[in-house]
């Protein structure tokens, strides 16, 4: 290779930047002692590099720098500084003892070292185990609210599927059907759609739309069976949110009524309060 | 290198005005080269410069001038010292950003125009496009070789190499001019 191709070779670049291979390093700094040309190209890339970084930003005063190597040099003193001055051996089996005695000791704070950093690390291992057990468990218990949310909606699913269950909508009255007077309790667009299989008794109460009751009344649905209320239970309804709920099983009901009643509920309507019904 | 031979001697006997004649010469770029693999240019930087100059002089003895020029063993040292800093836990919180990238850390900077505080400084710096410096800082702070640094920066080597090499005649030129 002629100096020139050395020069071009792209070689002294990566050579400053100490990014080449070490057989390579060894190579350019070969040629550098063999030719001054290539010696002076390298000097002259490191200078503009040294130039090119040493712009921007911060700079360190000539205070700072002298202060930076005071304290460099003093650290530099302190590690070369022997630790604890070995006196003169005065003889072969007292300073053979002593060896033993150092490297035992040695010994003795290397393997606490050792214990203390695994120590440390089945710590530090033990924490993170709790807290995966922790997450599992968080999941574990989702998971089950999660299966036990699809159960139900299965279980509802099918009710509402099956041929033989009646869809009934339960509306506002305009009059008590019991006292005939004007129904204020509810208004028209107040509705309870509920789902009732004859067969199987069972009562699914889907979706509502009521007025907002006071903290101790409740809602409670009843079966018309043969002209008299049957209790089918209360529900919840709070401020719109209602969740879909299987109701007392009921047979052979020709409507359904809802009254409202105190809290808890009542063994036989408040007659006065029924404000909704819906007839099969 | 004659001077350096002499330099280097020196600093192999423990010569504290040798070695504080390097510090000087060297110490400003390779706190340039340190604040760009933190970007940072505050407390740390010139921590880890503190730190990688005691390293220097410290171990002065391990120099091999058979593998290259003092300035790039200092180099080494300083960027070693600076990247083993970005992985630690600390720095990752400071960033906060677990998956500092220094490859694409300069590829994101280099996107963006030159900071503001850095305009105007130096002619120097701006006389390299953002393309060319990319490829400088990719070879000069991670210490990576034209098919790495090709790799990283998803150019074909060819491009890194007259990439390089043009930015570095650039530099010299502007530099003796300077």
């Amino acid at each position: 290779m002629t100096v020139q191709e050395i020069i071009s070779s792209g070689k002294l670049e990566l050579y400053v930047a100490g990014s080449l291979p070490e057989t390579e390093m060894r190579e350019v700094a070969m040629y550098a002692s063999q030719y001054p040309e290539v010696a002076r190209e390298i000097e002259q890339i490191e200078l503009a590099m040294i130039s090119y970084y040493a712009q921007g930003g911060n700079v360190i005063s000539e205070q700072e720098m002298n202060r930076n190597l005071t304290q460099l040099f003093a650290s530099g003193k302190k590690e070369e500084a022997p630790v604890v001055p070995m006196p003169q051996s005065r003889g072969v089996v007292i300073s053979l003892s002593r060896v033993a005695v150092a490297a035992m000791v040695g010994g003795l704070i290397l393997t606490s070292a050792l214990a203390v950093l695994m120590w440390s690390q089945q710590k530090s291992l033990r924490t993170e185990i709790a807290e995966i057990k922790n997450s599992q468990q968080q999941l574990l218990a989702e998971n089950t609210k999660y299966k036990e949310a699809d159960a139900a909606y299965k279980k509802q699913m099918q009710l509402v599927q099956d041929i033989f269950t009646k869809r009934v909508e339960v509306k506002a009255v305009a009059y008590n059907p019991f006292t005939n007077q004007p129904n204020t309790l509810t208004k028209d667009g107040n509705f309870i759609l509920l789902y009732w299989q004859p067969q199987t008794k069972k009562v699914l109460l889907l979706s509502a739309n009521l007025p907002q009751l006071s903290a101790n009344e409740q809602y409670q649905l009843w079966g018309m069976v043969d002209g008299k209320p049957v209790d089918a239970g209360v529900f919840e309804y709070n401020n719109g949110q209602f969740e879909a709920s299987f109701q007392k099983d009921i047979s052979g009901a020709g409507a359904f009524a809802v009254s409202i009643e105190p809290k808890g509920g009542s063994k036989s309507p408040t007659i006065e309060k029924v404000c909704m019904v819906g007839s099969l | 290198m004659p001077i350096q031979a002499d330099l280097v001697f020196r600093l192999q006997q423990k010569d504290e005005k040798a070695f504080a004649m390097v510090y000087k010469n060297y110490g400003q770029a390779l706190l340039g080269i340190i604040k760009k693999v933190l970007n940072e240019d505050g407390e740390l930087a010139r921590d880890v410069l503190q730190e990688s100059m005691l390293k220097v002089w410290n171990n002065i003895q391990s120099y091999d001038a058979g593998k290259g020029t003092l300035f790039t063993w200092m180099l080494n040292i300083c960027r070693n010292m600076a990247i083993d800093k970005t992985r630690s836990r600390d720095f990752k919180n400071q960033q906060k950003n677990q998956s500092f990238d220094l490859v694409s850390f300069i590829r994101e900077s280099h996107n963006e125009s030159p900071k503001p505080e850095l305009i105007g400084v130096s002619k120097m710096l701006n006389v390299l496009s953002a393309e060319q410096r990319q490829v400088v800082d990719t070879v000069y702070m991670l210490g990576y070789s034209h098919s790495e640094a090709a790799e990283k920066l998803n150019l074909p080597v060819g491009t890194v190499k007259t990439r390089l090499r043009a930015s570095i005649m650039e530099l010299k030129k502007q530099f003796n001019e300077g």
